[in-house]
C-alpha cells in the first residue's frame, strides 16, 4: 500500500522511476560543467591568443627573427 | 531579449564617455530613479535591500516572539496566527534571501566596484542594468503586495515544495502562492541581467594593462558568482513556471495523481538552492578578503589559491544539491555519493579560510570597524562550515533533517554573508561612496551589540535542535516533550537576544546618516588601499568616475612592499625607475 | 566590412584595454548558457515522466492523441534550412554585407514559418483533445514546445531588427553575430527538443 502524496513511497514506487532520477541527476550534473567547462577553455585560449597578438604587434620588428 | 544585441557597440567606457565633463541637467526624478550611473544603480539596489533587511528582522522579531512567548500580543503586530506565522517564516527566509543577500552583495557592491575597480567609467549595458534594478523593484513590490491580498502572503515555506505550494486546498493561500513565486521569478531575471553586465564588464572593460590575475578578488568572486548563478538559476525558473500552471491554470506536473511528480521539484529547486548559497557566499568572502588584506598590511597569501578554490567551490556546487533531500526518498546510492561531494566542497572553503588566516599572520593588523566585521566573518562562517559536515553526511542528517540545527547551522553560514560581511563592506566602502567616514566609537558598539548578541541567539538554536526541536511549528505546546520549561528558557533567552540585536541596528542607521552630514571628510584614499577605485579624482566619485581613465601597473594587493617608503603600492602608480623595454 | 572586429581595437590608445570578444556576443553567450540550463530542466523534467509512464502505461501515454510527428519533422527542416541560411548570410556578410540580404530574408520567413506552422498544429492538437490539463504529457507538450516557440518569437523579432539595420546599411559585424548566437542557440535546441518531445 503506498500513499501517493508521499515522497518516499511515491519514488519507490518502481526501478524506472529510480533509474530515472539516476540518469537525469547524472545529465543535470555533468551538463553545466561541460558548458563552464567549454567556456573557460574558450576564454583562457582566446586570452592567450590576445596576448600573443599583442606581444607581436609591441615587439619591434628586427627582433622577430 | 533583443537587449544585448542593441546595446552591442557602446562598448563602456570609450563610447559612453563624451561630455562627462559638462554636467548636463537632469531632473530630480531622471538623476535618482531613471539613472544609468553604475553608482546610483548601486545605491538603489543597496537601499533597497537595507528596506527589505529591516522588514524581513521585522518578521524575525514577531515569530521569534511567539515561538518563546507563544500566544503573547507581539508589541507593533498583535496575535499571531498560525496562518500568519507560516506566511512569516516563509518570507523572512525569501526576503533575506533573495531581496537582501542577493540585491546587497551581488547587485550593489557588483555594480557600485566592478567599473570602479576595473577602471572604466560604467557598465557595458547600461540601460539593462537599469532595467535589472526597476524588474528587481518589481519584484519586491509584487512580494509584499501578496500580504494584502485575499487569504495573506505564502506560507509553504521558502523551498515551496508541492504539494503544499501547489494546491490551494492545502497551503489556503489561492493568491499569495503563485504572487510569491512570480515575484520570485522576476528578482530572477533582474539578476540574470545584471550577471550578464557584470560578467561582460569584467571580461572586456579591464584598465589598460590589467591582466586577468590583476583584478581584485572582490570582482572575482563576483563574477564567479553571477557565472555561478546564470547556470544554476534555470531548471528553477523551468520549475517554477511549471509551478504557476500547477497552481493556477490546474495542470499536474507535481502532482502525482495527473502523472506528475512531487520530488521533480525538490530536484528543480535543489540545483538551483544550492549553488545558491555559493552565490551569495563568493562575494561575501571577497569583501573580507579586501579587507583583511588592507588592515593586515600584507599582500593576500595565495591570491591565486584563492581564484582556484572559488572556482572549484563553483563546480562542485553542481553536484551536491540532493543533500537537501536526504529523507525526500531519493535512491540511497544517490545518498551516497552526495554525501560524499558534499564533505569534499568543504574543502576548497577550508582552503579558503586559511589563506586568510595565513594573511593576518604576521601582519601589523589594524582593528578598524571593517576589519572587526571582516573577522567575525570568519569566525562565524567557521562554525558554520564545521556543523554542515554533520548535516552533510547522510547518516546523522536523518535526525538532524528539519530540527533547530538545520536552522542554526544555515544562520551560521548565511548571516555572515547577508549581515556581517555586507555591514564590513559597507563601512569600508562608505568613505568612498559618500566621502565622509564612519564614526569609529559608533561602529565598534553597533559591532559588539550585533555579534555578541548574534551568537547568543543562535547558539541555543543548536541546543534546541540536538534536543529535537522541529522547524516550523507555530506553538511548542501541544508537544510535551518540546514545552518544557528548559527549553522555554533557551528560547527566550534567543528572543530576547534577537531583540537586543535588532535594536543596536538603529545606532548603525543613525551613524549612517549623521555620518553622511557631520562625518570626518574622508579624502580619496582613506584606509590606504592599492586597488582602483581609491585613486578617483572626486571623492565620491562623479559621472564618469575618472577624467582620465586609469592604467594598472600591477596586481591589486602590494603592502609593504620592501625598498618602499610607502606601505602601499596603487595599482595605477607608473614604476618609478625607466621601465625596461619590451623585449 | 570583415575588419569589424579589429576595428574596435583600432579605436583604443596605445595600452589597450584587452576586449576578449564584442560585448553582446558575451552578453549573449552567457544568456544562451542559462537558457540552455532552462530547456535542460524541462527536458529532465519530461524525460523523468515519460520514463516512468513508458515502464508502467507504455509510450505515448494510453487515451492521448497522437502527436504529429512526420509534420513536425517537415517543420523541423525548415527551421533548420532557417539556420542555414542565416550561416549563408554570415559568409556574404563577410564578403560584401549588401549581398546578405536574401539570405537573411529566406531565413527569417522559414523561421516565421516554423513558428505558424506550429501554431496551426497546435490548434489541431487542442481540437483532438490534448490540452494542459488533460494529462501530465498534454502539460509537458505545451509548455516545452511553447517556451521553445517564445524563444523563437523573440529570435525572429532580433532578426528583424538584424534585416532592418543591414536594409539601412548600419548592421555591423558584433550586432551580426550577437543575433546569430541566439538563432543558432533556437534552431540547435529544436532537434533535441523534437527528438524528446515528439519521438
Amino acid at each position: 500500500m503506498t500513499a501517493l502524496a508521499c515522497a518516499v513511497c511515491y519514488a519507490a514506487k518502481d526501478d524506472a522511476s529510480q533509474l530515472a532520477f539516476l540518469i537525469m541527476t547524472g545529465f543535470m550534473t555533468g551538463l553545466p560543467l561541460l558548458l563552464l567547462g567549454a567556456g573557460i577553455y574558450w576564454v583562457v585560449r582566446r586570452m592567450r591568443r590576445l596576448e600573443e597578438q599583442e606581444r607581436v604587434a609591441e615587439a619591434p620588428a628586427p627582433t622577430a627573427d | 531579449m533583443a537587449e544585448p544585441a542593441q546595446e552591442s557597440e557602446s562598448h563602456g567606457a570609450e563610447d559612453h564617455g563624451h561630455g562627462h565633463d559638462d554636467h548636463h541637467q537632469e531632473s530630480w526624478f531622471i538623476h535618482y530613479c531613471w539613472s544609468t550611473d553604475h553608482k546610483m544603480i548601486a545605491m538603489q539596489y543597496m537601499f533597497t535591500g537595507m528596506a527589505m533587511a529591516i522588514i524581513g528582522g521585522f518578521m524575525a522579531y514577531v515569530f521569534r516572539m511567539q515561538l518563546a512567548f507563544p500566544g503573547i500580543e507581539v508589541p507593533g503586530f498583535g496575535q499571531v496566527s498560525p496562518t500568519e506565522y507560516n506566511s512569516l517564516v516563509t518570507n523572512h527566509g525569501a526576503i533575506m534571501i533573495f531581496w537582501v543577500a542577493m540585491p546587497v552583495l551581488i547587485a550593489a557592491f557588483g555594480n557600485y566596484l566592478i567599473p570602479l575597480m576595473l577602471g572604466c567609467d560604467d557598465m557595458v549595458f547600461p540601460r539593462l542594468n537599469r532595467l535589472s534594478y526597476q524588474i528587481f523593484l518589481i519584484s519586491a513590490i509584487v512580494l509584499l503586495g501578496s500580504f494584502f491580498v485575499e487569504g495573506g502572503a505564502f506560507g509553504g515555506a521558502w523551498t515551496a515544495y508541492p504539494p503544499l505550494s501547489s494546491k490551494a486546498e492545502y497551503n489556503m493561500t489561492p493568491l499569495g502562492a503563485p504572487l510569491w513565486v512570480i515575484a520570485v521569478g522576476l528578482e530572477f531575471v533582474a539578476f540574470l541581467l545584471g550577471g550578464i553586465n557584470f560578467v561582460t564588464t569584467a571580461m572586456n572593460s579591464r584598465a589598460p594593462g590589467m591582466k586577468m590575475f590583476d583584478i581584485p578578488i572582490v570582482i572575482w568572486m563576483i563574477v564567479i558568482a553571477s557565472i555561478l548563478f546564470m547556470a544554476s538559476v534555470g531548471p528553477l525558473i523551468a520549475g517554477a513556471i511549471m509551478l504557476v500552471f500547477d497552481q493556477t491554470a490546474g495542470t499536474g506536473f507535481f502532482d502525482p495523481d495527473k502523472g506528475g511528480d512531487p520530488v521533480l521539484w525538490q530536484h528543480l529547486f535543489w540545483f538551483f538552492g544550492h549553488p545558491e548559497v555559493y552565490v551569495v557566499l563568493l562575494p561575501a568572502v571577497g569583501i573580507v578578503a579586501e579587507i583583511i588584506t588592507v588592515f593586515s598590511r600584507k599582500k593576500l597569501f595565495g591570491y591565486k589559491t584563492v581564484i582556484f578554490t572559488a572556482l572549484a567551490t563553483g563546480l562542485l556546487s553542481f553536484f551536491v544539491w540532493a543533500h537537501h533531500q536526504f529523507i525526500s526518498g531519493i535512491d540511497p546510492r544517490m545518498a551516497n555519493v552526495f554525501t560524499v561531494t558534499t564533505v569534499l566542497i568543504s574543502v576548497p572553503i577550508a582552503e579558503m579560510m586559511f589563506v586568510y588566516i595565513a594573511t593576518l599572520y604576521g601582519g601589523s593588523i589594524r582593528l578598524t570597524t571593517p576589519m572587526l566585521w571582516a573577522l567575525s566573518f570568519i569566525f562565524a562562517f567557521i562554525i558554520g562550515g564545521v556543523t554542515g559536515i554533520f548535516l552533510g553526511a547522510s547518516g546523522s542528517d536523518i535526525y538532524f533533517h528539519d530540527t533547530y540545527f538545520v536552522l542554526a547551522h544555515f544562520h551560521y553560514t548565511f548571516y555572515p554573508i547577508a549581515i556581517l560581511s555586507v555591514f564590513a563592506g559597507v563601512t569600508y566602502w562608505y568613505p568612498k561612496m559618500f566621502g565622509t567616514m564612519l564614526n569609529e566609537t559608533l561602529g565598534k558598539i553597533h559591532f559588539w551589540l550585533t555579534f555578541i548578541p548574534y551568537n547568543c541567539i543562535f547558539i541555543p538554536l543548536f541546543m534546541l535542535g540536538l534536543g529535537g526541536q522541529h522547524r516550523r511549528i507555530w506553538s511548542y505546546e501541544n508537544f510535551p516533550e518540546l514545552a518544557r520549561p528548559e527549553y522555554y528558557a533557551l528560547r527566550e533567552f534567543a528572543t530576547i537576544s534577537l531583540v537586543i540585536m535588532l535594536l543596536a541596528q538603529f545606532i548603525f542607521i543613525f551613524n549612517f546618516f549623521w555620518s553622511l552630514k557631520s562625518g570626518k571628510k574622508a579624502g580619496a584614499n582613506p584606509w590606504k588601499a592599492c586597488t582602483l577605485e581609491w585613486t578617483t579624482d572626486q571623492t565620491p566619485p562623479g559621472h564618469g568616475n575618472w577624467k582620465e581613465l586609469p592604467t594598472c601597473y600591477r596586481g591589486p594587493y602590494e603592502f609593504s612592499v620592501p625598498g618602499r617608503e610607502k606601505d602601499y603600492w596603487p595599482q595605477n602608480e607608473p614604476e618609478p625607475e625607466p621601465e625596461p623595454s619590451a623585449s | 566590412m570583415s575588419g569589424k572586429v579589429l576595428q574596435l581595437s583600432q579605436k583604443m590608445p596605445a595600452a589597450r584595454r584587452r576586449q576578449i570578444a564584442p560585448n553582446g556576443v558575451i552578453g549573449i553567450t552567457v544568456f544562451c548558457l542559462t537558457e540552455t540550463m532552462f530547456f535542460a530542466g524541462l527536458i529532465s523534467a519530461h524525460t523523468l515522466f515519460r520514463m516512468q509512464t513508458t515502464a508502467t502505461d507504455g509510450w505515448p501515454p494510453p487515451g492521448q492523441p497522437r502527436l504529429p510527428i512526420e509534420e513536425t519533422a517537415l517543420n523541423s527542416a525548415a527551421l533548420l534550412a532557417s539556420g542555414v541560411f542565416l550561416f549563408v548570410a554570415h559568409q556574404r556578410y563577410r564578403a560584401a554585407a549588401s549581398t546578405a540580404m536574401r539570405p537573411m530574408l529566406a531565413s527569417l520567413f522559414l523561421g516565421a514559418f516554423f513558428v505558424i506552422f506550429q501554431g496551426v498544429e497546435w490548434v489541431a492538437l487542442l481540437g483532438e483533445g490534448l490540452t494542459m490539463t488533460s494529462s501530465a504529457h498534454g502539460g509537458f507538450f505545451y509548455l516545452i514546445v511553447g517556451m521553445h516557440a517564445i524563444h523563437a518569437a523573440a529570435g525572429l523579432l532580433v532578426l528583424g531588427w538584424a534585416y532592418l539595420r543591414l536594409r539601412r546599411a548600419e548592421l555591423v559585424l558584433s550586432q551580426l553575430l550577437t543575433v546569430e548566437i541566439f538563432w543558432y542557440f533556437v534552431v540547435l535546441l529544436w532537434p533535441i527538443l523534437y527528438w524528446r518531445v515528439y519521438l
